[in-house]
């Protein structure tokens, strides 16, 4: 009224004397005018929806929105669900999203719509599969530290035994580095391995290993999508201080079945999806199994010299892993839908063994498994245009048992004896989670929400079991049961956030949160308050810098041998004496789009970490946890910091990226009690300074393509004795021989040799028909037989010293490595 | 040509697995070594060496003779000499309980070091033994078998009870030496043989004493109540007053096998006995001698790194101890 009024205000004194009738009427219009066009004008309604692959309706996470003429754009969420607010009138929309065709549309927005997106994936010989980073997560995006890697470039990494894995692929990714050779553990910006959330659907999985950590449990093809973030955590996000591995299992496709079959020489595996009704339920279920036991006992079935002895009647024995997906997704309606998840994936080692004599018959067994199950339940509910929910009911579990028993049957009588011990660790928990995505404005794009989690911790149990009357000792005992160990721990854990990414201004923006989350157990409840922040500061529409602060903490332990993961490995919570872990990570970096060419990031940390734990000094880790577990345990504190470069090419024949990481992690343990290396700072055990890591694809057909990864890593360290004297002793008629103690430097005195790699992937393709491919695989893993460390020993021999006349032990440091050149092929038909 | 193409596959995969590498990282160089392990009533010493680099043939200790030494026994300081037939700088005075001692030695090749300790008091204690039926309770088959002991054989038990005084003073630190043996002598058809051999022992059911054991295998042995663990040969126990009630019992069943099992020869005679030593310590042996343990009971790779504790100051390791310690034997029954 006010610019009305200055503006009208010289013309009203003209015509004041003229008309006053007629200037009341014409000014009356004029202000009905003004009016509705100022009304007008400030008029704003919400486009929501979907946005799915044309062909399988399968959703798509972080798929973008933009409106061409404003400017304002929207992503899709998890479960691909977007919400843009415009002003009214025309409005024309581009969609876009990794690997898919843009889509532009036009449309009249005078109210709340409800508009869904279906976007066509490219595959024509030119149009070549791309990958790139999503727009929240590139030049644009509020979020920085955090990279999305399709799962076809996923399956496309060459990997050991031919498995693709979803670790592995994250292991040539700047700032994520890996421990031992060909293992999956990852180490995130110096962090250790219990300090990733790894999460499937949103649940957490606990141990993901199959194998010792040669091969992940995520099976490729089951997956949809998989971000990791290794800083700058948004505030939904907690539990974990160095990095969240967010894996999405696909929906299933709503409107055709299709599959594929895969054989290999370690392992084989299905993946089959598609309509229960047609557009309204789906169903998605992948299966891998090894089958190194079937042969193995094959062998042993088929060749008499695998007996034992000659009273052996029947032996098997053997390892296999395997991995189940299966995933349910069913709509109520447009507002509605409801998703069923589960995972379940076992390793077993086993050894049965029968023998029998004249009087009685003897069965040996082993039997060692452990394995994880995660299940979920979650509704989807859009609310209103602006509001979408999310609310989850899940379970996970890891276990691991080991049980060996014998069984002995007198001939005669019928009668048996038994004797058994069984070791069983394990990790609970039952998750309620609510999750709200709220896009008020054109502005705020907010999310809150919270969940409650009941943990049982199994420590290790020991349970021996005798029962009935022993042959050689003539010893009777009668159901004799004894258990050793800790009763379970229940604990409750529950997380409140709430999470703004703002415009604040074209060059101005930033995603703010706040988690607060408790932790409950034995009586004592520890409480966090966590900040997040990151902002980015658009520079020109292809350049941006960024910044970020994360403050996390962590309230349960990996208890765990650094070197190889051991199903043995035990989660703990919290106690009195082992506190909650906490980092703070603050984060900055340049990211710049070539165009055409390639995104180019250039990022730098710096981290610290308070309450870490290790092993005190002559601590053995066989054995898990015992009633003294915390007694091993020593808390100290690190940092780590690091720069990080990558170039990722998103289009054309050729894509992949080329990284480079520099970076350096300390520890220091001086407190009372726990104390290591005298107090002193240093390097910690996967401290690698320098790694650089190319992973290529190019397709040159439609009929042929192949990938290349080439990494080249510092070597990690390790403790060495590096003098040795004699000793003295009181007792000296114990020993065998005078005590030879070793002396070292400092911790971590040792460093491995680099590690550089060669692997390659070779694919060609052929159509059966309209609907059914084939796809030979060659992989050459190490490709130009690199002799990398997996551990390093010393070896002694007896030689003659012609000086002394006598045999004198001689050593050499001797290193192993386990994995040479090795080819492998699978053959896979896609239908 | 096959055969040619499996022989290259087979010999590049062999030979990918291992191979001998240079050592990359720090390492102090040879350092001055410390051993002054003083028992009262003994002259008192210093045996310096040098240690050797990890990957050096393992001679003698190289013992370092040219160090500038010297000795101080409650306040009077004495310059030691090197003595070539003990290989050790050796002093003409005793130690006594209560002295204080202090040693120092310089290099010009390895530095200089230092350290202080004092000789603690001599313990009161007493010693009883009496027979009783050997019980298999919760003795194991296997582990009898183990030991070589045929447990149809084993006839009796003997017990052997040590009680420590609690003095008045607290801060103590103690060490049981061990060691049961036989001397048997067997007829082998001509002459006579005489064998020594160690006998085995378990401590029985309700034994807990939370004390570290270390047998001549030098492995660890858990002191599980519920399981009573057999041993063979001379142990040691490293303990504490804090871990003591009035008087501390420790009752070692002694397994004596019947000599019919023995080798199948007949005997001529056989003498059972226990050789044992009590100690009292300083705090800087015990806290050596716990050090040690753990280092001596590493599981190679599945364990942690040690430092291992020294009182020696300056640029060297060791351990200045002393300590205090009776011995005695006791004949067992005699067949």
């Amino acid at each position: 009224m006010q610019t009305f009024s200055i503006f009208y205000a010289p013309i009203l004194r003209i015509f004041a004397l003229q008309n006053r009738y007629e200037m009341k009427r014409i000014l009356s219009l004029i202000l009905i005018l003004t009016l509705c066009t100022a009304y007008a004008v400030g008029q704003k309604h919400t486009i929501s929806g979907y946005i799915w692959d044309a062909q399988s309706h399968e959703t798509l996470i972080g798929a973008t929105i933009l409106d061409l003429d404003g400017g304002r754009g929207a992503i899709t969420n998890e479960y691909g669900f977007y919400s843009i607010t415009l002003p009214d009138g025309t409005v024309n929309l581009r969609t876009g999203y990794v690997g898919y065709r843009t889509h532009t549309q036009s449309i009249t927005l005078d109210r709340d719509i409800s508009l869904n997106f279906e976007l066509e994936a490219l595959a024509s010989l030119d149009e070549v599969t791309i990958v790139g980073n999503r727009l929240d997560l590139s030049v644009k995006g509020s979020q920085m530290s955090a990279i999305d890697i399709p799962i076809e470039q996923i399956k496309a990494v060459p990997a050991v035994f031919g498995e693709a894995d979803v670790l592995k692929a994250l292991q040539l990714l700047p700032g994520v580095q890996t421990g031992t050779e060909a293992t999956a553990g990852i180490y995130v910006r110096g962090g250790n391995p219990d300090e990733n959330l790894l999460l499937i659907d949103g649940v957490p999985v606990y141990n993901v290993n199959h194998m010792f950590g040669f091969f992940s449990v995520f099976n490729p093809d089951a997956l949809k999508n998989v971000t990791l973030y290794k800083g700058s955590f948004p505030a939904h996000y907690c539990g974990r201080l160095s990095s969240v591995v967010d894996i999405r299992m696909k929906d299933g496709d709503m409107e055709n079945y299709h599959g594929n079959v895969s054989i290999g020489m370690v392992s084989s595996k299905f993946n089959l999806e598609g309509p229960i009704v047609k557009d309204r339920t789906s169903f998605n279920i992948s299966a891998r199994r090894t089958y190194s036991d079937l042969m193995v006992n094959a062998a042993i079935k088929l060749n008499d010299s695998f007996k034992f002895s000659d009273m052996q009647d029947d032996m098997s024995m053997g390892y296999y892993f395997y991995d189940l997906n299966v995933k349910l997704n069913h709509k109520f309606s447009d507002t509605d839908r409801l998703y069923v998840s589960w995972y379940s994936g076992d390793d077993d080692i086993f050894f049965n063994y029968l023998e029998s004599d004249t009087g009685s018959r003897i069965k040996d067994k082993l039997d060692w498994k452990w394995g994880n199950t995660v299940a979920a339940i979650r509704w989807n509910r859009i609310c209103s245009p602006k509001l979408f929910m999310d609310i989850s009911a899940n379970h996970t579990r890891y276990r691991h048992r080991m049980g060996i028993g014998v069984t002995e049957t007198d001939k005669t009588t019928g009668e048996s004896s038994y004797a058994g011990l069984d070791m069983n660790s394990g990790i609970y928990d039952y998750t309620l989670r609510a999750d709200m995505h709220w896009t008020p404005s054109s502005v705020h794009d907010t999310r809150f929400g919270a969940f409650y989690t009941h943990h049982r911790f199994n420590p290790d149990v020991v349970c021996v079991d005798m029962d009935g009357t022993f042959r050689e000792s003539g010893d009777t005992v009668l159901d004799n049961h004894i258990s050793f160990g800790e009763n379970s721990i229940r604990a409750h854990e529950c997380q409140f956030y709430l999470e703004d990414d703002i415009s604040l201004t074209q060059v101005i923006k930033a995603n703010t949160g706040l988690s607060m989350s408790l932790f409950n157990v034995g009586g004592k409840t520890f409480s966090s308050l966590e900040p997040r922040l990151s902002m980015r500061f658009l520079l020109s529409e292809n350049f941006s810098l960024k910044t970020g602060y994360a403050y996390m903490t962590q309230y349960v332990h990996l208890l765990s041998n650094n070197t190889v993961s051991l199903p043995t490995d035990l989660w703990v919570p919290v106690t009195e004496t082992i506190r909650p872990e906490h980092s703070h990570q603050i984060a900055a970096g340049a990211f710049y789009q070539l165009e055409d060419i390639a995104d180019l990031s250039l990022e730098g940390y710096y981290k610290t970490e308070d309450n870490l734990l290790e092993y005190k000094e002559g601590v053995s880790f066989i054995g898990g946890s015992d009633d003294n577990w915390q007694e091993k345990i020593a808390m100290g504190r690190g940092w780590s910091y690091g720069m990080e470069f990558m170039a990722q090419r998103s289009i054309g024949r050729l894509n992949g990226w080329v990284s480079y990481t520099w970076s350096r992690t300390r520890r220091q343990f001086d407190r009372s009690g726990m104390v290591l290396n005298g107090g002193r700072p240093f390097d910690a055990k996967y401290d690698r300074r320098h790694e650089f890591d190319v992973t290529c694809n190019y397709r040159f057909s439609d009929r042929f393509d192949m990938s290349a990864t080439w990494i080249y890593e510092t070597g990690n360290c390790g403790t060495m004795y590096t003098q040795y004297y004699e000793s003295d002793m009181p007792d000296k008629n114990v020993y065998q021989a005078e005590p030879e103690l070793g002396y070292y430097a400092g911790r971590n005195n040792m460093r491995l040799n680099p590690t550089h790699r060669l692997d390659l992937g070779f694919n060609w393709h052929r159509n059966f028909s309209d609907r059914v491919r084939r796809t030979l695989n060659l992989s050459i893993y190490n490709a130009y037989n690199n002799r990398n460390p997996f551990l390093v020993y010393v070896y002694t021999e007896s030689r003659y010293d012609a000086s002394s006349g006598g045999y004198v032990d001689c050593r050499t440091l001797r290193q192993l490595t386990l994995f040479p050149i090795l080819p492998t092929l699978s053959y896979t038909v896609s239908f | 040509m096959k055969k040619t193409v499996t022989t290259i596959l087979i010999g590049l995969l062999a030979c990918a697995c291992t191979k001998d590498i240079e050592y990359r990282g720090s390492d102090s160089g040879p350092i001055l070594v410390a051993n002054s392990m003083n028992r009262a009533g003994d002259t008192a010493y210093l045996r310096l060496t040098r240690s050797t680099f990890f990957l050096e043939p393992r001679t003698a200790a190289a013992a370092v003779t040219d160090a500038d030494v010297s000795m101080t026994i409650d306040g009077v300081s004495r310059r030691l000499t090197y003595d070539s037939e003990t290989m050790r700088y050796a002093d003409v005075r005793t130690l006594q309980p209560g002295s204080v001692v202090s040693i120092s030695a310089s290099h010009p090749e390895y530095g200089s070091i230092t350290a202080t300790d004092t000789v603690p008091q001599q313990i009161e204690w007493s010693v009883d033994t009496f027979y009783r039926p050997f019980a298999m309770n919760g003795v194991s088959i296997d582990t009898i078998y183990y030991q070589g002991l045929d447990v149809g054989s084993i006839d009796s038990v003997c017990v052997f009870d040590l009680s420590l005084l609690k003095g008045e003073s607290s801060n103590r630190y103690f060490q049981l030496e061990f060691d049961p043996y036989s001397t048997v002598v067997m007829w082998n058809g001509i002459t006579t043989d005489t064998i020594h051999l160690p006998l085995s022992y378990r401590l029985p059911t309700g034994t807990m004493i939370a004390v570290e054991m270390l047998d001549t295998a030098n492995s660890f042995i858990d002191m599980m109540d519920l399981i009573p663990v057999v041993c063979t040969g001379a142990h040691s126990f490293t303990f504490t007053d804090r871990q003591l009630s009035d008087t501390t019992h420790f009752e070692f069943e002694i397994l004596r096998e019947s000599l019919d099992s023995l080798f199948n020869m007949p005997t001529v005679r056989a003498e059972f006995s226990v050789r044992y030593s009590v100690r009292s310590m300083s705090l800087a042996t015990y806290t050596y001698q716990k050090s040690v343990r753990k280092f001596m009971n590493q599981s190679g790779i599945m364990s942690e790194p040690i430092t291992l504790w020294t009182n020696i100051q300056g640029s060297g390791t060791g351990i200045l101890g002393t300590y205090v310690e009776r011995r005695d034997s006791m004949s067992l029954a005699r067949y």
